[in-house]
């Protein structure tokens, strides 16, 4: 009989904490919906610090959402002064140091999915845990945060500080299974001015000299696809969400192009002949976050690359095959 | 017709064009605005092809070749002019310009070159892209941990057009990694 009234006792003690963790993650997932929005949505200017490999970078930006769509310019404040400036249409890089001008076809980016009774929620709760954090100020703004967690070791974790007031993210931390941070990025001051004039997201810097990767016109049309490659194998919620040939700015020939996501983490394969088999990539190679697999099927270059751990892009990479058409 | 001429142009950059064809085509490349954008960007389709497409030349390199033809006055400079002429101030014809302009000063450059001993231009113009091509000179920063440039410059195109593909989760971030890369340098 006690030890009836124990359970009863403990069970209710426990509907409260039940009710809490999944009010808890689904205001998570709130704040995760206005985040993405802001992100896109708001007109700022701010500056930010970008802290990767024990290596502090100072950088600022400037972001337009208009008539034109989203609009945003972003330089270098140390060290040599690379550009990028963003439109609807392409991504521009300016990279002084290479004295090349890389332009590249922007695409829109994917908000997270707003409707939390979607089936891409409830498939991101299968891999990811959301809650929310404490409350903090970060470049002057009060903030909240919240914590996205991996359940598995394929993939990394996000600890995210929001705007209360905007909902933009003012400070990210990448982190690994291990909970160590792996690339972190700080606003250290923001500022959502009405109006942003074009000249600000103009590019700063443009040396007549520079030598420019673009597109060919005709080449914006994706090709036909030949079917004869296969991701064979991949971790646990990463589906293909994306198929196709690119050719991409600084090569001749296109390339074939896999996009595998789980909802939030992104890997892409490409697969390219390279003749040349000095400048073939083999095994893991990593920057910040991203890490890169290289692997030889066929004379093909195979290489992954995703902002997920090594043992990701690998299991991935090892498994791409190559069907000769019969 | 204009495939034929574009096929020249990349037998030319290859090396492998006849050296009788060579004079009248790069008497069309000197006139035609396009068809030096073309010559520009077939050196740099084979350039990246052989991973150099780090560090051509210096910052100083075409105002000094600028410089040198203020300074010679004889042809060069009604060529220059010429070309300021027809090609107001767009990126490209900018480019066209420092091209042009390089491939001309090249020529001043050279002690030996053919220009002197009343040689045609021609050859001195593609003899000369060799030396240049050969002084490349490598980045050190690298932000990846691989040491062949083809292999840098690949991967360096594969994060630009993979960034498009990754959702907004991660803010600025993926550009802040591409704008981040000179932190690296080993």
């Amino acid at each position: 009989m006690i030890n009836r009234l124990r359970a009863v006792v403990f069970f209710l003690f426990l509907i409260p904490a039940i009710a809490w963790s999944a009010d808890n993650s689904r205001e998570a997932h709130e704040w995760l919906v206005r985040m993405s929005q802001a992100g896109q949505m708001l007109n700022y200017e701010g500056t930010f610090i970008y802290l990767h490999n024990g290596k502090l970078e100072a950088m600022h930006i400037v972001h337009k959402f208009g008539d034109k769509g989203e609009q945003e310019h972003l330089f270098s404040l140390n060290g040599v002064a690379r550009e990028i400036v963003r439109d609807n249409s392409k991504i521009t890089c300016i990279l002084p140091d290479d004295k090349s001008v890389v332009v590249d076809r922007s695409r829109p980016k994917k908000l997270f999915p707003v409707d939390l009774t979607s089936k891409d929620v409830t498939r991101l709760g299968q891999y990811y845990s959301f809650e929310l954090g404490e409350t903090g100020r970060i470049a002057s703004r009060n903030t909240q945060q919240v914590l996205v967690k991996p359940r598995d070791g394929y993939r990394f974790g996000y600890r995210l500080w929001l705007d209360k007031e905007t909902g933009l993210l003012l400070k990210s931390d990448m982190v690994n299974g291990a909970g160590e941070s792996i690339e972190q990025i700080m606003f250290t001051q923001i500022d959502y001015s009405a109006v942003i004039p074009d000249s600000a997201l103009k590019p700063r810097l443009m040396g007549t000299q520079y030598k420019w990767f673009e597109h060919e016109k005709g080449s914006q049309v994706e090709m036909e696809l030949e079917k004869e490659w296969d991701v064979t194998t991949s971790p646990d919620g990463f589906m293909m969400t994306e198929r196709g040939h690119r050719r991409l700015p600084a090569g001749k020939m296109p390339v074939e192009h896999f996009v595998y996501s789980d909802g939030l983490a992104t890997v892409s394969v490409y697969i390219e002949k390279v003749e040349e088999q000095g400048d073939r990539m083999h095994g893991v190679s990593h920057m910040g976050a991203v890490h890169v697999f290289g692997n030889t099927v066929n004379d093909y270059q195979v290489t992954v690359v995703g902002e997920v751990p090594a043992e990701t892009v690998k299991l991935i990479g090892n498994s791409v095959r190559y069907s000769a058409s019969d | 017709m204009r495939d034929k001429i574009k096929e020249q142009i990349s037998a030319l950059v290859d090396g492998e064009l006849d050296t009788n064809e060579r004079p009248f085509l790069i008497k069309q490349i000197e006139t035609d605005e396009s068809l030096r954008a073309d010559w520009e960007r077939y050196h740099l389709i084979s350039d990246v092809l052989k991973g150099q497409l780090l560090h051509r030349a210096d910052a100083g390199f075409a105002e000094s070749v600028i410089n040198s033809i203020e300074q010679e006055p004889v042809v060069t400079m009604a060529q220059r002019n010429k070309l300021l002429k027809s090609s107001a101030l767009k990126y490209i014809a900018g480019i066209g310009i420092a091209a042009s302009v390089a491939m001309v000063a090249v020529l001043i450059a050279l002690p030996d070159s053919p220009i002197n001993n009343g040689n045609t231009q021609q050859v001195a113009v593609t003899e000369s892209i060799a030396p240049v091509t050969q002084e490349w000179v490598r980045a050190s920063g690298t932000r990846w941990d691989v040491t062949q440039p083809a292999v840098e410059s690949r991967l360096n195109s594969y994060l630009v057009n993979h960034n498009e593909y990754s959702n907004g989760m991660q803010g600025v971030l993926p550009y802040a990694r591409i704008v981040g890369y000179d932190s690296e340098k080993k």
